[in-house]
């Protein structure tokens, strides 16, 4: 699991390459509110249900992701790994902090059939990122498996979100140290009385 | 504790011929740490750190970077290491700070063994563990999750911390008792700290191992601040974490007896064997 983990990213920005290729992937977002979908020639398609998404740093917001087989045969288990893209370079990902589960395990999806996944997205850092879903088969016939399939991108623009009082102990935060200045003050002076 | 205090310990033994001389000391020494010594500007230097601390680990949580969890576990071990080096530092000052400052001879000639004379410095250098723990009462408050952590966190805080501070206070105060001069007493006690906490801030990976957990087990201040986590962040109920206790108390038995022999050995002078 683990190395599939390391595999996930390496794979991902891969597929993120192709999807910028146009003709490679089958179908690409057609509106910047729309989700889009991703398809193979095994007929595995993943799609989401949005496409763009406007967000503050620490707002979690969620979404769907479908994965519908297309073909003729059940395909064999998968896996499914959400990852992360700075679309700007001064924004630094680091996955664990933007979703705390990024990886599932899909059983065999029969023809016709769809299986659908929400995920968890925790904006951590003020930029432009690109959200997506990479789908492979589980490690046994991973060697043999054509091209894996992802998702159309979510292009997620995250603002910073400013708050002078975080939590609400920005009133603890000042008061124990006056307390305790304005207690030391009081001794002085009541000693220099005496 | 200066010339003129001696003269107030002697005047108040013999106003008071009753009351131990060890309270005596103790008294005598805790005055002169609040009221009129470095005790309130520890602890509001303390205090600022806190706040610093605290903002910071809210903003974390508000970015969702923290767990609230982690937040207050922060706070606790900070505290729990401050309010360790504050009593260790105090107490490594007791003796051959006295010695370096002409007062020892004055001290020693009172009616008071030195025994009496060490136990009452080393409560007094005690002091300013509760007073930090009282300190960070206030910011786990404000960043805790629910009532019951919270209580877990601070009686946790106050029982892991109470045991180091008691260990580490005895240690300073002999190496006090031996150190000629206020600066090999401090450098020794600062740096045997800063060798035990170094192993807290090593990635988990790298404590890990038969050694690495033996290491942890047998270090109190390690142990303690692993009994904490486990408590506050991961829920672990006290019995199931309690062999984590175990170095702490010993440290702490240990430590305090020791001091107690040692410094019954207090001369004029410092060094071994003397």
């Amino acid at each position: 699991m683990r190395r599939l983990l390391w595999l996930g990213p390496v794979v991902g920005v891969a597929v993120l390459g192709l999807l910028l290729v146009p003709g490679l992937v089958s179908e690409t977002p057609a509106s910047a509110q729309e989700g889009g979908r991703g398809t193979t020639s095994d007929g595995i398609t993943v799609s989401v249900d949005v496409s763009d998404v406007s967000a503050l740093t620490g707002d979690k917001f969620r979404f769907t992701s479908e994965i519908t087989n297309d073909g003729s045969d059940a395909t064999p288990p998968l896996i499914a790994n959400l990852n992360f893209v700075s679309l700007d370079e001064s924004t630094y990902i680091d996955p664990e902090d933007w979703s705390p589960q990024r990886t599932v395990s899909i059983p065999p999806i029969e023809p016709g059939s769809s299986a659908t996944r929400t995920w968890t997205v925790n904006p951590a850092l003020k930029g432009d990122v690109a959200v997506y879903v990479v789908v492979l088969p589980d490690s046994p016939g991973l060697a043999t498996a054509s091209p894996l399939v992802a998702s159309p991108a979510i292009h997620v623009r995250v603002d910073q979100k400013r708050s002078l009082n975080p939590g609400g102990v920005l009133p603890v935060v000042l008061a124990v140290p006056a307390f305790l200045a304005v207690a030391m003050a009081g001794l002085r002076v009541a000693r220099g009385r005496r | 504790m200066a010339a003129a205090n001696d003269e107030v310990t002697r005047s108040q033994m013999a106003s008071a011929p009753s009351t131990p001389g060890w309270l005596v000391v103790a008294g005598q020494e805790v005055r002169d740490l609040w009221l009129a010594g470095r005790g309130p500007v520890l602890v509001l230097a303390f205090s600022l750190l806190l706040s610093a601390l605290t903002y910071l680990a809210a903003t974390n949580k508000e970015l969702n970077l923290l767990d609230q969890k982690d937040t207050v576990n922060l706070v606790m071990q900070v505290t729990l290491a401050v309010g360790v080096a504050l009593a260790l530092l105090l107490s490594a000052d007791t003796v051959s700070g006295e010695r370096e400052r002409g007062t020892l001879e004055a001290l020693l000639l009172t009616p008071l063994s030195p025994r009496e004379i060490a136990l009452g410095k080393l409560l007094a250098a005690l002091t300013v563990w509760p007073v930090a723990a009282a300190v960070s009462v206030p910011y786990a408050w404000a960043l805790r999750p629910g009532t019951g952590l919270f209580t877990d966190a601070v009686v946790a805080e106050i029982v892991v911390g109470t045991l180091v501070a008691i260990a580490f206070a005895s240690f300073g105060i002999i190496v006090s008792t031996f150190a000629s001069t206020n600066r090999v007493s401090l450098a020794v006690g600062f740096f045997v700290f800063v060798a035990l906490m170094v192993p807290t801030q090593l990635p988990g990976g790298a404590a890990k191992g038969w050694l690495g957990d033996i290491f942890l087990r047998v270090n109190p201040l390690t142990a303690g601040a692993h009994f904490m986590d486990k408590v506050i962040v991961n829920n672990h109920t006290w019995s199931q974490e309690a062999g984590w206790l175990v170095a702490p108390i010993l440290a702490a038995l240990v430590a305090a007896t020791a001091a107690v022999v040692v410094t019954g050995r207090l001369r004029l002078q410092g060094g071994i064997g003397r």
